[in-house]
């Protein structure tokens, strides 16, 4: 409904003719809307000047003389011509928007009361008079608001109602007055339950409910600190101001855990934990202090430093949400306006920064920094989307009717003037609806038609569009290259490259450089070299300083190619020679472990860590990174580029784990060939070796396919692998057979009395190490025994009740008489075999103690961890 | 859903809260004792709870060093290393004991110990694991169907 109104309002009203005025005044006007339309507005202004003074009442020509001069920044000669047509409506209006945006909202709030009076049939005026409002008296807006609310074809989805709701919520809670706010919200609420700006609303509602759980916190939760605990505080403060951060980290962690409702103490921490690196955790501690103080101003400034300084830019727009809170708290300094307005910038996010510098050059007009950003604020308001140019009117086509023909300038005057606002841009929209029905074959409409669609967000029925006037009229270079730039953006790299392309052999400079660019980090300086020589002689567009900065490029790749082709001559030669021996000298770590079978404990412990800190911990988001991709959302894969590809990455600690086990093996006397010769690691070798060439490509926002294959050879197949080897390296079965191997190895005579249980465990040791074990214990109990007498061998389980892992419990017991004690163990007063068997045990992580034993002089008990077998051992 | 993540370094919950944003909310503790102070203020609907605690401060490990100590032969190296590579256990009684009954998701692999995953589920349920390799698409999943059965 709305929308139609205010198409009603800017379109439907017919451009004014110009065939009523004396053909000298009518040629002075054409002649100054063509200026202006040609982007020369001081030209412009010349011309609607001299047509005013032939002809004072004209309104059109002072609408139009007014936009000409701010579009030459002269903002107060505009004001002054709008203000010559006071009860003009159309006047009135622009004159409103002009103050505004130039930070007087007094002043525009009083041009829309009057123009509230000049055009009753359209509240519209009342909305905008209520935000012009919202910076002044936060009250009357509210009122004003409401009446506008009253109105019955108002919806709280059409464009721009929510946003003035908003404003006037947070001028409220500006001025304090949280009452008034949340009331506002609450009726809000209630009398739009389905509306789709109901997510935004129930946000605002959901931060009065954490004042008010705050509010709880501080009356009933929120202890103060003791006299010892300040103390702790303030200790870890002078650490924090003498640059110890390690210091007050210490003090500060129990002290956080002590007193979790103390807004202070998690504020200490966070700047602890920024400073000894833990950024995720200072932000969280930050973000807590921030929920139980949420008036403090500090705690959302302070996060916002640590999401803008830690994370690349990833966490701008949070950043400048947690300024903008900082901000808009109780108490906050006005600078904290400029902070907020400048990572706001940073963000993207102009009409927040705007909003926020207009607060700061009004809180402090006086401040070094104002001056500064009231230029940035005047360069703000003179952008214009750029609009598409129409021919002149002598080029009209035959067969577009005059109508078409101003219907399709209206469009793009309408265009020009939407700023991005959807409302106008659907009004320009709706005008252009006729001539494309009229003439689907007239470029220029259909161009005027993408262009819009393009600012609406339908990047999609753009592109169609602009595919649909290349079919009519083929081979513009700069349209082809316009949309390569749209592919790209939609995510569409292949269509994108294909459109460059297609640009470049039109003609295109700009896509002439793009190709010469990407054959140059191709390291093709031919094909480079090629495409600068179609640029320079006579293509249109792009740079001709980066042109000639590229050609000097190519000629160094070419110089550097000359170079090196006889010495890669010569590598050639000899290459498959050398890749052949390279390929089949060492082994894999069967070798290592069958040479050197105690090396299996390094084995095992790298294999872990790659398990753990390399795939666990970094490459598992690869999927989710793919699907990211497909969706057209290059954020996470730039992510990826850098936690993986980058330094300290996960392809660089993956080769460093590699570089140990080689080097494990060089101290064992065996040349390891991971990559040739071994069934675990050469394959995960390879997969690192296409992630890491994946770089380039997540950077570009691309090969979705190639990141899932990778995900899978890492993530499935290679994780798996290094679970088995770390399996296979680390357990034993223990059963009648084994110990009475055991038993005859150790020499000992007749028979073992056996006690084993029904399910026969497998223990978490190499099988050589419990062997070892196994003997030395039982030579131990037969050396001190006398002739005749019983040796046992018990084997049983344990279990922990809160790790929930078991042992493996293994009892030689004697009748010799009891000169070994726990004790003895400990303090190493024993021979030889058992000191052996005590340090397998130990390095396995296992324990060995003497108890009592009914029925026995002693036992020696073992504990060791118990491995479970699985499917895979089936 | 807000999810309490308790692991001793970022890894979980940098990647979890950059992936995983709609209809998630991810606060971070660094130990258990960070964690049940967390859960003593704010009601969470699941906790992710890593096993291993390796870069966590030795007095901030839950666990009894001495007893630890006595199992690995007097060996306080081999002990502390122990309460690291299992704290999770630890801090998963731990919140049980104090009488929250939050449902908690392992990231550990137990697909290769079902006995004694058994034993840990029987005492401490609600609990559920997924192993290491898991993506934030399949936490999610585990973590909604471990909260809202």
């Amino acid at each position: 409904m709305w929308i139609l109104t205010l198409a009603f309002a800017l379109g439907a009203e017919p451009l004014p003719s110009a065939d009523a005025l004396d053909p000298l005044t009518r040629s002075l006007y054409l002649e100054g809307r063509r200026l202006a339309e040609e982007g020369k507005p001081a030209a412009a202004v010349l011309r609607f000047r001299a047509v005013l003074e032939r002809d004072p009442s004209w309104t059109q020509a002072v609408l139009d003389l007014g936009q000409a001069l701010e579009a030459t920044g002269d903002v107060a000669a505009a004001e002054e011509v709008y203000g010559r047509r006071a009860f003009d409506a159309d006047a009135a209006e622009a004159l409103a928007a002009l103050l505004l945006a130039s930070g007087r909202p007094a002043d525009a709030a009083a041009v829309y009361g009057r123009l509230r009076n000049l055009r009753p049939e359209w509240p519209e005026a009342i909305r905008l008079q209520s935000l012009a409002l919202a910076a002044v008296d936060p009250s009357l807006a509210d009122q004003v608001f409401r009446e506008y609310l009253a109105y019955p074809q108002v919806d709280l989805d059409a464009d721009g109602v929510a946003a003035t709701a908003i404003r006037v919520v947070e001028a409220h809670r500006q001025a304090g007055d949280n009452a008034r706010a949340a009331a506002l919200v609450d009726h809000l609420v209630a009398t739009w339950p389905d509306a789709a700006a109901q997510t935004s609303l129930r946000e605002l509602k959901e931060w009065f409910d954490l004042e008010d759980e705050a509010a709880v916190l501080a009356a009933v939760g929120d202890r103060p600190l003791n006299v010892d605990q300040v103390g702790l505080l303030a200790e870890a403060r002078r650490a924090l101001a003498a640059g110890d951060a390690r210091a007050a980290r210490q003090v500060l962690e129990p002290l956080a855990e002590e007193n979790g409702g103390i807004a202070l103490v998690w504020s200490a921490l966070a700047e602890a934990r920024e400073a000894t690196g833990d950024i995720a955790g200072a932000e969280q501690a930050v973000g807590l202090a921030e929920r139980l103080q949420p008036f403090e101003w500090r705690y959302p400034a302070r996060l916002a430093e640590i999401l803008s300084a830690h994370y690349a830019g990833r966490f701008d727009s949070e950043a400048a949400a947690a300024a903008h809170r900082a901000a808009i708290a109780p108490g906050a300094p006005v600078g904290a306006w400029h902070r907020a307005g400048e990572l706001a910038r940073i963000a993207g996010d102009a009409a927040a920064a705007r909003e926020a510098w207009q607060h700061f050059v009004q809180g402090a007009p006086e401040d070094p920094r104002a001056a500064d950003v009231r230029t940035w604020l005047a360069g703000e308001e003179r952008v214009r989307p750029p609009p598409p140019v129409l021919p002149a009117r002598a080029e009209r086509p035959p067969d577009v009717s005059d109508a078409a023909w101003n219907a399709t300038w209206l469009a793009i005057v309408l265009h020009r003037h939407a700023n991005q606002d959807p409302a106008r841009l659907h009004a320009a929209l709706d005008t252009l609806a006729p001539v494309r029905a009229e003439a689907p074959r007239f470029v220029r409409a259909i161009e005027v038609e993408a262009a819009l669609r393009h600012d609406l967000g339908e990047v999609d029925r753009a592109i169609a569009l602009y595919e649909e006037s290349l079919a009519v009229s083929p081979g513009r270079p700069e349209i082809l290259w316009m949309l390569a730039d749209l592919e790209r953006r939609r995510g569409n790299p292949a269509r994108a490259d294909a459109r460059v392309v297609e640009a470049a052999a039109a003609g295109s400079g700009d896509a002439l450089l793009a190709q010469a660019k990407t054959a140059l980090s191709a390291w093709r300086p031919w094909d480079a070299r090629d495409y600068l020589a179609m640029y320079f002689t006579g293509a249109t567009g792009g740079s001709r300083t980066e042109a000639n900065r590229l050609r000097a490029e190519a000629e160094r790749q070419i110089r550097f190619v000359h170079l090196g082709s006889a010495l890669l001559a010569l590598a050639f030669a000899t290459a498959p020679v050398a890749w052949w021996v390279g390929r089949r000298r060492g082994g894999g770590i069967d070798a290592l472990l069958s040479v050197a079978p105690a090396s299996w404990r390094e084995v095992a412990r790298i294999s872990a860590l790659i398990r753990h800190e390399v795939l666990k911990h970094d490459t598992t988001a690869l999927d989710v990174v793919a699907d990211a991709l497909d969706r057209g959302d290059p954020g996470p894969a730039a992510w990826a580029a850098d936690r993986l590809c980058g330094p300290a990455g996960a392809v660089e600690r993956f080769h460093a784990a590699i570089a140990e086990l080689e080097a494990l093996g060089r101290a064992s006397g065996v040349r390891l060939n991971l990559r040739y010769r071994d069934a675990t690691f050469g394959p995960l070798l390879r997969a690192f070796d296409r992630l890491a060439g994946l770089e380039a490509d997540l950077r570009a926002g691309r090969g979705a396919e190639e990141v899932r294959a990778v995900s899978a050879l890492l993530n499935n197949e290679g994780y798996r692998a290094l679970g088995r080897l770390i399996h296979r390296a680390s357990r034993a079965p223990i059963d009648a057979a084994v110990i009475r191997a055991a038993w005859s190895k150790a020499g000992a005579i007749g028979e073992p009395a056996l006690t084993l249980p029904g399910e026969l465990p497998l223990v978490g040791m190499f099988p050589a190490d419990l062997e070892d074990v196994l003997v030395n214990l039982i030579r131990n109990a037969a050396s001190a025994s006398p002739p005749g007498s019983r040796i046992g061998v018990e084997v049983d389980e344990e279990e922990d009740p809160i790790t929930g892992l078991s042992r493996v419990v293994i009892r030689v017991c004697d009748e010799a008489p009891r000169t070994l004690s726990t004790a003895a163990i400990r303090g190493r007063y024993i021979g030889r075999g058992l000191g052996l068997a005590v340090d397998l045990i130990s390095r396995a992580g296992g324990s060995i103690h003497v108890e009592d034993r009914e029925g026995w002089s002693k036992a020696v008990v073992v504990r060791l961890p118990r491995a479970e077998s699985t499917e895979e051992d089936a | 859903m807000r999810v309490l993540v308790v692991e001793d370094g970022s890894e979980y919950s940098d990647t979890l809260s950059r992936f995983l944003r709609e209809g998630f909310s991810w606060t971070r503790a660094g130990s258990g004792g960070e964690a049940l102070a967390l859960l003593g203020t704010e009601e969470y609907h699941a906790v992710f709870l890593d096993m291993r605690f390796d870069r966590c401060a030795p007095d901030r490990l839950f666990g009894n060093l001495d007893e630890a100590i006595d199992r690995f032969n007097g060996d306080p190296i081999q002990a502390r290393r122990f309460l690291e590579d299992h704290q999770g256990t630890w801090i998963l009684a731990a919140i049980r004991q104090a009488g929250h009954a939050t449902p908690v998701l392992f990231s550990y692999d137990f697909g290769s110990e079902p006995r004694r995953w058994e034993r840990i589920r029987a005492r401490q349920a609600p609990v559920a694991w997924v192993p290491g390799n898991a993506g934030p698409g399949e936490i999610a999943v585990a973590l909604l169907a471990l909260a809202v059965p």
